[in-house]
């Protein structure tokens, strides 16, 4: 892996114990990968074409079907809607209330399903947003703040009351799409991170743990979308962040970056690109497999 | 293949060949439950598709979509079984992903033996002739030997994440992980501050 640094490998060689689980789970399933029939990746080979050469030296045939989002467009099956993404319940208002507002001019903010932060990150983030003075839709879980509930200054949501809303959990695939927006503050879980790139969204990175670590650093070196905010900034990086991510110069870098690995998403999983063939492939070489 | 015509032709496969599948979901968080819930939902997966789910997230999935909200699939059938972490019927939260690891590793490949052998023998559904499993639910594995049938592991995380991992064997065999007290943070800083260190300490 090039250029990479101890800091953006996944988290869980964070560990002074031997013997820790999670340490010794990631072992045992990367030992045993190789006597699977095949493996499925949600990425496409334009985007992770090296990464995808190292990992075939250890692993069985890899399919790269990404972005799966983008695949699904391919489909037409209306009743399959009822599987649904996610396990939180969806909140709809968000999108009547993106509509109202200008194109590229909102900031989407959600740090993901098991993210958790303390009260004093929230206060940072919740003012760095105020005082930028951008519009942002900021999804907000039950259990975001570690160990009490999710608990906003008055005064934040008196100023920021026309150009904020904040929601429990929303249809990301379909926020991510929605004109208005311009940024994704997140996580880096792998599934925001694509999606947002495969809308043509550029993002600011907040990595969490595990290989949220490791996205952060190729969205912001490797791929060009993405500026890292440091896991313990104040309101005054954060606000300068999201200035620069919605007007600045490095966003509309990153933004050009965006909409060229957009492109690039949407050929792959059309007619005759590689992920779309390649899942044909699986399908066909892979699970149709009959006993002789 | 033409996916948006497939509906015909899924019949015909069905019938025909009589196919079944099986998918074990991925049962750590929300959003990996978001690149299964469509990897089911591309076209070519055709044919009737078992999908094992753990008990506490399906509850969870009935809970944000529905209770009546997967019945509607003709395609799927929905099974479940425990994931070894005891009843939370009300709980709504991600589950400690330190106590997951540990309980699929030990708690997951009866019940899921079982439950095939029960729809194998079943009149009713066809047998399962392949298995599409979360990389990190590596017991599939074992009843794909078993059974003599293809499985296919699904890797929710990044390509560059899983390269990632697939390092961490020879961090231990190099001896930089487990770390030792203060090393570990002086590890962290030297290869955050020097360029010419951190891009040759993990090549």
């Amino acid at each position: 892996m090039k250029d990479i640094r101890l800091k953006d490998l996944p988290t869980f060689i964070r560990t002074t114990d031997r013997n820790d689980v999670i340490l010794n789970y990631v072992i045992r399933i990367i030992d045993r990968a190789s006597k699977a029939s095949a493996a499925l990746v949600n990425t496409f080979d334009d985007l992770d074409h090296d990464v995808l050469v190292a990992l075939s030296s250890m692993f069985p045939p890899i399919y790269s079907v990404g972005p799966l989002n983008l695949l699904l467009d391919q489909t037409q099956k209306d009743y399959l809607a009822s599987i649904g993404p996610n396990l939180w319940k969806e909140e709809t208002e968000c999108l009547q209330w993106l509509d109202s507002k200008d194109p590229n001019s909102v900031v989407y903010v959600n740090f993901g399903s098991i993210t958790v932060m303390n009260p004093q990150q929230l206060v940072e983030f919740s003012w760095g947003l105020a005082n930028s003075k951008k519009n942002f839709l900021w999804i907000i879980r039950p259990d975001l703040v570690r160990g009490d509930s999710a608990v906003l200054p008055p005064e934040f949501l008196e100023e920021t009351r026309e150009r904020g809303l904040m929601a429990s959990w929303c249809a990301q695939e379909k926020v991510l799409k929605h004109s208005s927006i311009g940024g994704f503050l997140s996580h880096m879980g792998w599934n925001s991170t694509i999606e947002s790139l495969s809308n043509g969204v550029p993002m600011l990175c907040w990595p969490f743990f595990s290989e949220q670590q490791t996205n952060c650093k190729f969205a912001c070196v490797d791929w060009g979308v993405g500026m890292e905010i440091e896991s313990d900034a104040n309101r005054d990086e954060v606000e300068k962040l999201v200035i620069d991510l919605m007007d600045g110069e490095k966003g509309k870098e990153m933004k050009s970056k965006a909409m060229e690995w957009k492109s690039k998403a949407e050929a792959t999983t059309g007619i005759n690109g590689s992920s779309f063939m390649n899942f044909d492939k699986l399908v066909n070489d892979v699970l149709r497999f009959q006993k002789p | 293949m033409k996916y948006k015509n497939s509906e015909s032709e899924k019949h015909e496969i069905s019938s025909k060949n009589h196919q079944g599948s099986c998918r074990v979901r991925p049962i750590s968080s929300s959003r990996s439950h978001s690149s299964y819930a469509q990897s089911s939902k591309t076209p070519p997966s055709q044919g009737l598709s078992h999908h094992f789910n753990s008990e506490y997230n399906h509850r969870r999935l009935l809970k944000s979509r529905g209770c009546n909200s997967l019945d509607v699939l003709p395609d799927f059938q929905f099974e479940t079984i425990p994931d070894g972490l005891g009843d939370q019927i009300d709980a709504d939260v991600t589950q400690d992903t330190s106590f997951l690891c540990d309980s699929i590793s030990k708690a997951c490949v009866v019940p899921f033996r079982k439950l095939l052998a029960k729809l194998n023998s079943s009149n009713v559904a066809p047998p399962v002739t392949c298995i599409v499993a979360d990389g990190g639910m590596s017991f599939a594995l074992d009843v794909k030997e078993e059974l003599q049938i293809p499985a296919v592991s699904f890797w929710t995380s990044s390509a560059c994440g899983t390269l990632a991992y697939a390092h961490y064997k020879h961090l231990v065999e190099r001896g930089y992980t487990p770390l030792k007290g203060t090393y570990l943070i002086n590890l962290l800083l030297i290869s955050y501050y020097h360029e010419s260190f951190r891009s040759k300490l993990f090549m």
